[in-house]
């Protein structure tokens, strides 16, 4: 049998997102569920991220898969269904599947016509009985799975939807992704200048519960591991410099971090590797970070998210901004890229943006990326701003556009959103002076790739820092089907005699889960706004303009 | 079954399966809510494919051998005139859509083509004009009246999610319908000819000339929309990876204020060369 497995492209090829400049990683996803697959199968993973638009329909034109699988995630939902409808037109044989977050957080909008199924949650196991079961039953189309958990599927005019599957105990017992069946995109995936990068995953889960985060109830409140040595056999086995470790919070568990170095140590492994994880781990574990930067640790991704501990409680982040910043100072020490994630909203003034920028600029933030506070489907404040939408055209929910009506007007809004690139633009260049000086070796490996990152960025900044860019990709999208019609920032305003946090639970988790004391109110009224001081840049710039305005009066 | 028919019916599931036909563009469209500024676009470049197509029938119809031929280019282009439609010809149909996307038929009449449609039109032209008929019948007969429903049922949906009424779309529903029952004419008129080898590679290679200009045609729509959408695109990678110092120079070109009036005077004088509909159509007739 034949097996296609798509990565779907961002539909606008010069469309804001960070895989245009930022990040581009392997679509493990696919890998992972293509390691399942029997070797009487032949598996092909098309990387549309990389390959001309027409290949896709070459390929299922001429090679005629009998199944056609795709991943979504919430931004990617349109482009997953055109893979799949296409699939449909051309090769209609084809059982055509879908899985990822977005199928799984959000399945009713992949239940359509030109759809076979849907997989919710971890994929490997399910995957591996699809396959086989599709493979008995082509020959008669029949295109019923009854018994797979962890799947729905279209009966009729009826999705059966089947039991939930229990989540994989051992991650050590699934198979290792076959990054072969992506061997003709190696070295075209990069974080930054790191190019020519490898991803992996070490771990899955989360045991925090932020609500603007989906990870938690994907993976069940639940964190599994790799064991030391899998991880390291498949660092070693990566031919890359650099490897990306895709955990959503690989520093969590103290015990597997140590082995994890200890292992690394013993066989002397010497790879560049970033992850994710939170801050307060990295300042309450100074001594672990050195150790990890020296098993090869150059890169931390963290959500850093405000510059306001109200904000954070507000958020169930469980983190203070002092713990940020301690962070980020061993961070900077010890040479380790500091990548932080921050979030404004849609009720933020001029004072609130400069008050930000102004903090990264002081932590000095590696490579800040400034995003704006989302309801994603499936998060907890999804649940309790739903109804308040702008759009529900996922493509805006990117964390680049605001989906919830801005209390300023929008264009001021996104002229401050805008600026984020050119105000935080002190702490970029401290920090990686910092980084290089302190880590010479790191300095030689980048550095070839240093002019190709910078000359890609350039460009995507020069959209990034043209607000109207922002409200071109939302024009005649607003307030479209679906959202409600002519809603504006009064109808979101959050009043005061909303229940504090910690009251009875308001917003349902889901029902596998245990249902959390969640707080209605996100955004605080009575949240002092943070102290309002110009970053030194932005003073800058605006002496300098009154002075032309002065001379051109 | 006769080779005609089976030759008919492997064709028909060519161009079912043609990525002219399938184009990810119309599968976007099918599955995602945009909007009707993106249909104006949508609808600017492709009014000049519909006002154009009545053309290609004149013109194969003056080439046309015998009067079975004769019989289904006329009675398309009836309906192209207007049966079956109130009395209004395809083109009017489509203006009062693209009027209602926003767009200005009477501006876009006297104006240039765009690059998109003028490819198409002038491949067509080429094809119903210099090359043997069956391969023009091929062309203006299966590249289109069996290809168009499938786009269109791509079409149609995303075309009322954004808010057109129905008679709004009327020009997309009505070809459902027509081009079904033109497909069916023309079977049995194709049927007669494709009774040789060679007769079957004409038909097959002019079909095959018309969807991949299609192809091309969607491709340059797709474009177009997204340049509206954001004109200052960061071209990404293509399907090779670009060498550091082409990334270098597209940045240095990009971003000089020279470079950019450089390119937007290539453009305007690209586009200042491309002739008015009328008048490719008026060239196209005399030299027919
Ligand atoms: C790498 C990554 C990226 C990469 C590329 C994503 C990719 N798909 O390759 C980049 C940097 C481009 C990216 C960008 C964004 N990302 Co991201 N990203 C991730 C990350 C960290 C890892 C993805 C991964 O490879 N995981 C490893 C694989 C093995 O896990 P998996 O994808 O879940 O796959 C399993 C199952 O889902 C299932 N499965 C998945 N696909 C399929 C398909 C089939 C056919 C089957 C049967 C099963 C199946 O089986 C797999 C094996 O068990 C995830 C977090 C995470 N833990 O997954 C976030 C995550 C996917 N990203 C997220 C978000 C929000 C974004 C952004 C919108 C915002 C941002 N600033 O990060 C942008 C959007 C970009 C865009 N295109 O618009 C959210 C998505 C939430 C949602 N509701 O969809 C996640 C979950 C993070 C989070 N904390 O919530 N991201
Ligand atoms: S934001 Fe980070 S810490 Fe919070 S739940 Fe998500 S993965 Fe865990």
């Amino acid at each position: 049998m034949k097996i296609l497995l798509v990565m779907p492209t961002p539909y606008e090829t010069g469309r804001l997102g960070l895989e245009n400049s930022v990040w581009l990683s392997e679509p493990v996803a696919l890998t992972a569920i293509a390691a399942t697959v029997s070797d009487r199968h032949e598996v092909k993973v098309l990387d549309m991220r990389l390959e001309r638009e027409e290949v896709l329909a070459a390929t299922i034109a001429q090679w005629r898969p009998d199944l056609v699988g795709t991943t979504s995630m919430t931004t990617d939902v349109y482009q997953a269904k055109a893979v799949l409808r296409m699939t449909r037109q051309i090769a209609p044989g084809a059982l055509t599947v879908v899985g990822g977050h977005a199928a799984t957080l959000q399945p009713e909008e992949f239940q359509e016509p030109y759809i076979d199924v849907i997989v919710q949650g971890e994929g490997e196991e399910t995957f591996e009985q699809l396959v086989e079961r599709w493979d008995a039953q082509r020959d008669v189309q029949a295109r019923t799975f009854d018994g797979i958990d962890g799947l729905r599927y279209a009966d009729g005019q009826q999705w059966a939807v089947m039991p939930k599957r229990s989540q994989v105990k051992n991650l050590d017992e699934l198979p290792v992704p076959d990054r072969g069946l992506i061997d003709k995109y190696k070295g075209r995936y990069f974080f930054v200048s790191a190019r020519g990068m490898a991803s992996i995953f070490t771990s899955r889960g989360c045991s925090y519960d932020c609500n603007f985060c989906a990870i938690w109830e994907f993976y069940e409140r639940r964190t599994r591991y790799l064991s030391a040595e899998k991880i390291v056999d498949q660092m070693e086995a990566c031919d890359e410099q650099f490897v990306f470790v895709l955990d959503d919070n690989f520093l969590t568990n103290k015990k597997r971090v140590l082995a994890f170095c200890e292992e690394i140590e013993k066989r002397g492994v010497k790879k560049f590797w970033m992850t994710q994880g939170r801050t307060d781990f990295v300042a309450d574990n100074p001594e672990i970070m050195a150790r990890l930067s020296r098993c090869g640790m150059i890169g931390l991704l963290s959500g850093f998210e405000s510059n306001d501990d109200d904000n954070l409680e507000a958020l169930r982040k469980k983190n203070t901004w002092e713990k940020n910043r301690r962070a980020n100072d061993i961070m900077r020490e010890l040479g380790i890229f500091s990548t932080g994630i921050f979030m404004v909203r849609a009720d933020w003034e001029e004072a609130q943006f400069d008050a930000l920028y102004e903090y990264i600029n002081t932590l000095e933030i590696g490579i800040p990326l400034v995003t704006i506070l989302t309801p994603l489907p499936g998060t907890q404040l999804y649940r309790a701003y739903k109804d308040k939408l702008m759009t529900t055209d996922y493509r805006l929910f990117d964390l680049l556009h605001c989906v919830l009506p801005t209390k300023l007007p929008r264009e001021e809004f996104y002229k401050h959103f805008a600026r984020s690139i050119d105000d935080c633009d002190p702490s970029i260049r401290r920090a990686m002076k910092n980084v290089f000086v302190k880590r010479p070796d790191l300095a030689r490996a980048m550095a070839p790739h240093m002019p190709w990152f910078y000359a890609r960025t350039w460009r995507y900044q020069r959209v990034h820092r043209d607000h109207t860019s922002f409200l071109r990709d939302e024009e005649g999208l607003l307030n479209g089907p679906g959202a409600r019609d002519g809603l504006t920032w009064e109808d979101i305003q959050y009043p005061g005699d909303e229940p504090s946090i910690g009251d009875e639970p308001r917003i349902e988790a889901r029902e596998t889960l245990v249902q959390l004391k969640i707080p209605k109110r996100i955004w605080a009224d009575d949240v002092p706004a943070p102290e309002a001081k110009p970053a030194p840049r932005r003073k800058a710039l605006e002496a300098a303009n009154t002075q032309v305005q002065k001379e051109a009066s | 079954m006769s080779s005609a028919r089976k030759f008919l019916a492997e064709l028909r599931q060519e161009i079912e399966s043609h990525v002219g036909v399938n184009h990810i563009f119309l599968n976007r469209l099918a599955v995602s809510p945009m909007a009707k500024q993106d249909y104006r676009v949508f609808a600017e470049n492709h009014y000049p494919l519909v006002c154009a197509f009545t053309s290609y029938l004149e013109l194969l119809l003056l080439r046309a051998p015998d009067s079975e031929a004769r019989l289904w280019l006329s009675r398309v282009l009836v309906d192209e005139y207007g049966e079956g439609s109130e009395g209004k010809d395809h083109s009017t149909l489509y203006a009062a859509y693209l009027n209602a996307a926003g767009g200005d038929s009477a501006a876009e009449d006297a104006g240039v083509l765009r690059a998109p449609a003028l490819e198409f039109i002038e491949t067509h032209q080429e094809l119903v004009r210099k090359r043997p008929f069956l391969e023009g019948l091929g062309a203006v007969g299966p590249g289109h009246e069996w290809s168009i429903p499938k786009m269109f049922d791509s079409i149609i949906p995303g075309l009322r999610r954004a808010g057109f009424d129905e008679q709004e779309i009327g020009y997309f529903t009505l070809h459902l319908d027509q081009d079904e029952d033109h497909g069916t004419w023309l079977e049995e008129a194709l049927a007669r000819y494709c009774d040789t080898e060679e007769a079957q590679q004409q038909v097959r290679r002019g079909t095959l000339a018309s969807l991949e200009a299609r192809r091309r045609f969607w491709d340059g729509v797709q474009a177009a929309v997204i340049r509206y959408r954001q004109p200052r695109a960061t071209r990404p990678d293509g399907p090779e990876p670009r060498r550091v110092l082409h990334e270098v120079a597209l940045t240095a070109w990009d971003g000089s204020a020279i470079g950019r009036r450089v390119e937007e005077m290539r453009q305007s004088r690209q586009q200042a060369q491309h002739p008015t509909l009328e008048a490719l159509l008026q060239r196209c007739r005399a030299v027919g």
